[in-house]
């Protein structure tokens, strides 16, 4: 092979090896949460309890159980989960108009938090809108 | 006569304060005394010009009482205060709210009983609760919630959007 057409042929390759490179940095750029499964735990004796997940990581989970979400009205809203390893799950309402408001910052990539008290009332509702938690594509 | 005496000056001690009053209006206590008993009301322009009253001729008791009242304490103040205003009640509810109440509360008894919930049961019951005022579209959602959380009650699909 002559010398001038290896050289060609290396610059071709550590071209496509950059590009290659460059365009994978890009995509991992940021940090990124990993996890995001709704998780639930429940007293079994006063049935209070808590459940978090992602959004984006619920609807993407490969079994068909994980769901999260909250729903409002102009007077009162609610927040359910669903983990992956129960068929029950865990919910809490309120009137609060704190936490009504926190529950209608809820979107699709967000992260959701809620605890519920022995009579099902939301005790705290807590909403990361976080650069982290991946995207909900579909 | 000296009885006529004394009645001729008592009469014109009494016409000579009545023309004092006439003119000057009533006194200061007894005009916050009035006030005090009927702040809403103007009193009538005529009121100033009252015709002139023998103070004499006013019962002790009564211009005591007036007074204790104006002063908020005394023997007139133990008179019943006015009853507290009770607080708005919502208007009952009509026919046809009462019967989606009963509607939607036949439907979430049912859930109940049935301890599950389809996916089309879980439509009708949304459908059935959206009829309903918000307060009792509350109270009827909290069951539910309480329910889920006792483990009494599953539902297909994670639908719990009531």
């Amino acid at each position: 092979m002559p010398k001038s057409k290896w050289k060609s042929k290396w610059k071709l390759v550590m071209v496509v090896t950059g590009v290659v490179l460059m365009a994978a940095g890009a995509a991992r750029a940021g940090y990124k949460l990993q996890t995001g499964q709704v998780r639930m735990s429940r007293n079994d004796v006063d049935y209070s309890g808590f459940a978090s997940g992602t959004l984006s990581n619920a609807r993407s989970s490969s079994d068909s159980n994980q769901r999260i979400y909250c729903y409002t009205y102009p007077t009162f809203g609610a927040c359910v989960a669903f983990p992956s390893t129960l068929t029950s799950g865990i919910s809490c309402s309120t009137q609060d108009a704190g936490m009504l408001a926190v529950m209608r910052s809820v979107n699709g990539d967000s992260s959701v938090f809620f605890q519920a008290d022995t009579q099902g009332n939301c005790v705290n509702v807590v909403v990361y809108n976080d650069s982290a938690n991946m995207p909900k594509l579909n | 006569m000296r009885t006529a005496i004394m009645t001729i000056l008592v009469g014109m001690g009494c016409g000579g304060v009545g023309f004092y009053v006439g003119h000057h209006g009533p006194s200061a206590e007894l005009r916050s005394a009035h006030a005090a008993v009927s702040p809403v009301e103007p009193a009538p322009a005529a009121s100033a010009q009252a015709p002139g009253v023998c103070v004499a001729s006013v019962d002790r008791q009564v211009l005591r009482e007036e007074l204790a009242r104006a002063l908020g304490g005394g023997a007139g103040a133990d008179t019943p205060a006015a009853a507290p205003v009770p607080a708005k009640q919502p208007p009952p509810p009509t026919p046809a709210q009462a019967a989606a109440f009963d509607d939607a509360r036949q439907g979430v008894d049912g859930a109940l009983a049935r301890g599950s919930l389809t996916s089309e049961q879980a439509d009708d019951l949304r459908a059935r609760l959206m009829k309903v005022d918000p307060e009792s579209h509350y109270q009827l959602v909290t069951e539910l919630v309480v329910a889920l959380n006792h483990g009494k009650l599953k539902v297909e699909n994670g639908d719990m959007i009531f």
